[in-house]
């Protein structure tokens, strides 16, 4: 109820008698139904909503009665029809009995029988029921499909002969419509006048009666009668009946056998058609018990290789191990896709007794089925798995290492790092590469000194990817807590340059702060190979912090590489994410701009350019556009810049507009001035 | 229905299409078969896409990237969205063979087609869904399941009865990061979950740009408005009741909450172990337009408990800032007794931070993984195992929305008996669980 009327009501409590409030709410309910007469379906809805509001306000209570009244009477009024439906949507919520005789006078008028049975359907009581059968034989057309329908809704077992006489009507939909409600009146009249037009119709009132029957059937299994349930559905299974009808009947066969389910299903399985063996196979796990398991289990051999994958793989859905030993044997099938579905089961069925099966799959097959066994390897659940990885690791052959060294990383054993740390020096490549890889994942803070003792010791390619290992596990301690600090301790360990600027390189990666005075230093050092780890370094930076060591290297060192190698680290850091002004930005392009000594230097810097979010930096790249080498860069930085901008603001300035219409006239790329076009037309 | 359909052969191609909807899942996929990647035509799961409106493009776009799948027909009652369904078919394809209805049962009557991708308005959901299970064909539907409760138990009996393969459109389940989260929650990282908290979005999205246009006329020639209405009764044609916007009234959607209901609910029920069962006790507070033809509510507040006495809020009132590109989302926030896990499309979020990032180990639950929502639909036509979002379930996330939306009109708190889906002391209440269909329409 709305606060005013709310408030009405409280007043009208304390002061007056119960009868007096009921005049006042009725008067103003009256008032208000008066409002709404010629309500439609584009006004507004307050008065609808006062007095749904009213409506329920009053549920429950005396004065509902005499609404009620009134809302019936609206009904016989010159209303429209919106009003009307209106009153029909408050009936079906808060009427009783007593509004049947108003709601039932339109059930037999096509206009409006749908929204009386709106109401109809949901009010409960014997008078609804009564008034609906009443009205039936008088209804026509749509209005007679409609009343059967709500009398099939509210499952009256006294239209059970009415709506069988109906099965026979010559009209189609009104036999179709009378079938599908007998299904949903839970009575014994119902299903036999179902059972009889199943035998005897045609056509579509043959293929309702087929689907009713079936619904019959459900419901009396639900009810717990197996038995009745059983019969229909064995009837239904007969081999004359549409296949989908067999199928459907097949399920409840199996989940109304009971104790000889394991039968049931085992019938199912030899049938000679495919359908009925599917659903036996689909509907194992909700079944599942083992003796169906095993009673199924045994059909295997005699299924196709189709259906052997299916049921292998209902046999892992149903989770018990009693099947381990046929999807074992599956896994050494002749077709692929069987043996693929039986290694992927063993990721559900298996347990540490599988790990070398499943290795041994890993190692000699590819594609899929290394995939499954694999994956498989990855999942295998039980507290002695790992352990028992961890055992047959130091003495597998390389390919079968290389296997239980990826499952030590995806099954995340921490433990596996001291045998990792190892197999990291194994006489195998592909074995050292997949535990340096490893120990990414799994090695922590504690473990890194003893990784760069690996990095030191290592080269090529396991440097490489050392150097790599050793950063993410440095970046796993807290930025406050001196992510470098491992690696700087370790540089005067390195007993030669190349060891030296491998660690340099390392730092440059962790960007850790306190180690920016030791590549500051490095910059300087008397050693070219030194001072180009330092410069790469710096490049790598995560943040633009080095930027301005960089710019200094680039306009003061002698060393063209180390010029060039500068500034392309001073335009990567430029374009980082930072909270430094626009201007700041822009005046390190214009330094590099500045710098840049050939045209691929030019290029790079108006390639980062395009990132800058600012104005300033499409005027700058504008600026480049009759440059005929550069004209692509630039054109491509305008648009990058314009687009991110629009982004943000759908309207577009003057100025840039200009910009983009410079782009359109000077372009000889069409889908370039396509994108300058759309985003012109899109800022207007 | 006005497009005309001869009964003698709806019912000859209706006897046919069992056997030929349920032949040819047994095909196993080439990729399963460790071919070259390519599928033979005769290999191809062949479909139609019935509702070719907004979503429906979109999952025929997907459908259409899988090479084991093969498309044969569009089904629209609009002619212009027909027309371009069927040209996004045939561009793909580089011929003309896809066909084009106006009336779904031509479509289930044929028995060369195995599967039905529906994505049509809520309210013509139960009737083609069942009516398609009935023809055996297997099922790709958007969410949210059902217009109504009553209609969603129909139709999850009608898939149990038929052995229908079906998956919803709550395609969130099958994106690795939801997947994660659920499992984190799963598995405890954040200790016993105590409450959830769903953002949702307010108002009403204007996807057809018919917003105000509702001023009553003839429907027009393209559209065959009385069946569009359908199940619904009777009212007026104005754009903005129809095409994409329809959602935005009760009469044929739900509005937000039904919206995403069948999304964010759905992840939260997920990670809970919820997915076949539902409250206890659901109350609503929802704030409904007073004019227009859109009437859902533009905001609300559900407060839901279940049965071991979680309590969740869906809500208009809270957005979610965690990814980088998106802002403002809805989302599914858990709180535990250590502390808090959120999840939005753009990103996840956690307190302690380090626990979004743990690892979900061999030994700790693992959830469904699916390679992708419409490549899961298809492995599992022919496998025949169950989608990652059954129809139950889309039913049981559905049914919270389903009571929020009485509990809202009714302005009290429902008590729910989810075993039995029934509404307990409320037989008011228990009317609102199903809705009059219009003649001739029935399920």
């Amino acid at each position: 109820m709305n606060r005013l009327l709310k408030v009405s009501v409280i007043v009208a409590v304390v002061l007056c008698f119960g009868g007096v409030i009921y005049a006042a709410d009725s008067n103003e309910f009256g008032q208000l139904l008066s409002k709404i007469k010629t309500y439609d379906f584009d006004k507004s809805r307050v008065d609808c909503i006062k007095v749904s509001d009213m409506i329920r306000e009053a549920s429950g209570k005396p004065e509902m009665k005499g609404m009620e009244k009134q809302l019936d009477a609206f009904l016989e009024s010159d209303a429209t029809y919106a009003a009307k439906d209106f009153v029909c949507r408050e009936l079906s919520i808060a009427g009783t009995e007593a509004s049947v005789p108003a709601l039932a006078s339109m059930l037999t008028d096509e206009k409006v029988s749908d929204i009386a049975r709106y109401a109809l359907e949901r009010i409960p009581g014997p008078a609804v029921d009564d008034a609906l059968r009443k009205a039936l034989p008088k209804a026509e057309g749509k209005a007679k499909i409609g009343i059967i329908n709500t009398l099939g809704v509210r499952g009256d077992k006294k239209a059970v002969e009415s709506l069988a006489k109906l099965t026979n009507d010559a009209n189609e939909t009104v036999a179709v419509a009378a079938v599908a409600a007998l299904s949903r009146i839970d009575d014994q009249g119902a299903t036999d006048a179902i059972a009889r037009a199943k035998d005897k119709a045609t056509g579509a009132i043959k293929t309702a009666a087929l689907d009713a029957y079936l619904r019959c059937a459900d419901r009396l299994a639900a009810k717990g009668q197996k038995n009745a349930a059983g019969a229909i559905y064995k009837e239904l299974y007969a081999a004359n009946e549409p296949m989908i009808v067999r199928v459907a009947a097949a399920r409840g066969m199996i989940e109304t056998a009971g104790d000889k389910t394991g039968e049931v299903v085992v019938e199912m399985l030899k049938s000679a058609d495919k359908p009925i063996q599917t659903v036996a196979i689909a509907t194992l796990k909700e079944v599942a018990k083992t003796d169906v398991i095993k009673a199924a289990m045994e059909q295997i051999p005699n299924l196709e290789a189709i259906q052997q994958a299916q049921l292998i793989s209902a046999l892992a859905d149903c989770g018990d191990k009693v099947a381990l030993p046929t999807v074992l044997a599956a896994a050494k099938n002749s077709h692929d896709f069987v043996r693929v579905t039986a290694l992927r089961a063993m990721g559900t069925l298996g347990d540490v007794s599988s790990v070398d099966m499943l290795v041994a799959a890993a190692v000699s097959s590819g594609g899929e089925e290394q995939k499954a066994a694999q994956e498989s390897l990855y999942r295998l659940r039980g507290p002695d798995v790992d352990d028992a990885i961890l055992k047959k690791l130091p003495d597998a052959e390389p390919k079968a290492k290389v296997e239980l060294v990826r499952s030590c990383e995806q099954r995340d054993i921490k433990k596996s790092v001291p045998v990792l740390m190892k197999t990291a020096k194994d006489a195998d490549a592909k074995v050292r590469i997949e535990s340096i890889k490893a120990l990414r994942a799994l090695a922590g803070p504690q473990d890194i000194p003893a990784l760069i003792e690996l990095q030191l010791a290592a080269s090529g390619n396991d440097r490489g990817e050392l150097e790599k290992t050793v950063v993410v596990v440095s970046k796993k301690i807290p930025e406050d807590k001196g992510q470098g600090q491992a690696v700087l301790a370790a540089l005067p360990l390195a007993k030669d340059l190349d060891a030296k600027c491998s660690l340099l390189s390392v730092l440059g990666k962790i960007g850790d702060e306190s180690a920016l005075p030791v590549l500051r230093e490095a910059l300087g050092d008397k050693d070219d190979q030194v001072k180009d780890a330092a410069v790469r370094a710096l490049s790598d930076w995560p943040t633009a912090t080095p930027a301005a060591d960089l710019l200094k290297v680039a306009q003061t060192s002698e060393n063209q590489v180390h010029k060039t190698l500068a500034l392309r680290g001073y335009v990567r850091l430029a374009g980082l994410k930072s909270n430094r002004p626009a201007e700041e930005t822009m005046k390190m392009y214009k330094d590099a701009m500045a710098l840049a000594a050939d045209v691929s230097e030019k290029k790079m810097v108006l390639s980062g350019l395009g990132s800058t979010d600012s104005f300033e930096a499409m005027q700058m790249a504008e600026s480049y556009l009759g440059d005929k080498e550069l004209k692509e860069e630039a054109e491509a930085a305008v648009m990058k810049i314009a687009e991110e901008r629009a982004k943000n603001s759908p309207r577009i300035s003057a100025q840039t507009k200009d910009i983009l219409q410079k782009v359109i006239d000077g372009t000889t790329n069409e889908s370039v001035r396509e994108q300058a076009q759309k985003l012109l037309k899109q800022g207007k | 229905m006005k497009v005309n359909l001869n009964r003698r052969r709806f019912l000859k191609q209706t006897a046919g299409v069992a056997i030929g909807g349920i032949a040819l899942p047994y095909i196993i996929p080439a990729r399963v078969l460790g071919g070259d990647g390519g599928v033979a035509p005769s290999n191809r799961i062949t479909m139609a896409g019935i509702g070719v409106g907004m979503q429906g493009p979109w999952n025929i776009k997907q459908f259409l990237q899988q090479d084991d799948c093969k498309i044969l027909a569009i089904c629209d009652i609009d002619k212009n969205n027909l027309r371009d369904g069927v040209n996004i078919v045939n561009d793909h394809y580089g011929n003309k063979d896809c066909a084009g209805y106006a009336d779904f049962r031509e479509v289930l009557a044929r028995g060369d087609i195995d599967t039905v991708v529906i994505s049509v308005p809520d309210h013509w959901h139960a009737i083609i869904g069942i009516e398609a299970a009935k023809a055996g064909k297997d099922i790709y539907c958007e969410k949210p399941l059902s217009h109504d409760l009553k209609q969603g138990r129909a139709m999850c009996d009608a898939v149990k009865r038929y052995g229908t393969v079906w998956q919803t459109g709550s395609w969130q389940r099958s994106e690795e990061r939801f997947r994660y989260v659920c499992e984190l929650v799963r598995n405890g990282r954040i200790g016993k979950i105590r409450h959830i908290e769903v953002a949702l979005y307010p108002g009403h999205r204007d996807f057809a740009g018919t917003k105000g246009q509702e001023k009553f006329g003839p429907p027009p020639a393209e559209l065959d408005y009385d069946t569009w209405l359908g199940p619904a009764l009777y009212a007026p044609y104005c754009p903005a009741r129809v095409h994409r916007n329809w959602r935005w009234n009760l009469d044929y959607g739900g509005g937000q909450l039904m919206d995403w209901v069948g999304h964010h609910v759905d992840i939260a029920h997920w990670s809970m172990g919820l997915d076949y069962t539902g409250p206890v006790e659901v109350e609503g507070k929802g704030e409904f337009p007073v004019k227009g033809v859109w009437n859902s509510p533009t905001d609300y507040d559900i407060n839901v408990k279940y049965a071991d006495g979680l309590t969740m809020l869906i809500t208009s009132r809270i957005k979610y800032n965690l990814g980088k590109e998106w802002t403002d989302e809805s989302g599914v926030k858990w709180y535990g007794e250590k502390g808090w896990i959120c999840v939005t499309r753009g990103g996840m979020d956690s307190e302690p931070k380090e626990v979004v990032g743990e690892k979900i180990g061999p030994n700790d639950i693992r959830l469904y993984e699916s390679p992708g929502h419409w490549r899961n639909f298809l492995d599992c036509v022919k496998s025949r195992k169950i989608t990652i979002a059954p129809a139950e379930i889309a039913h049981r996330s559905a049914t919270v929305g389903h009571l929020g939306q009485i509990a809202m009109l009714l302005e009290r708190k429902i008590r729910f008996k989810p075993e039995t889906e029934e509404i307990i002391d409320d037989a008011t209440a228990a009317r609102l669980l199903g809705t009059e269909m219009r003649s001739p329409r029935h399920v």
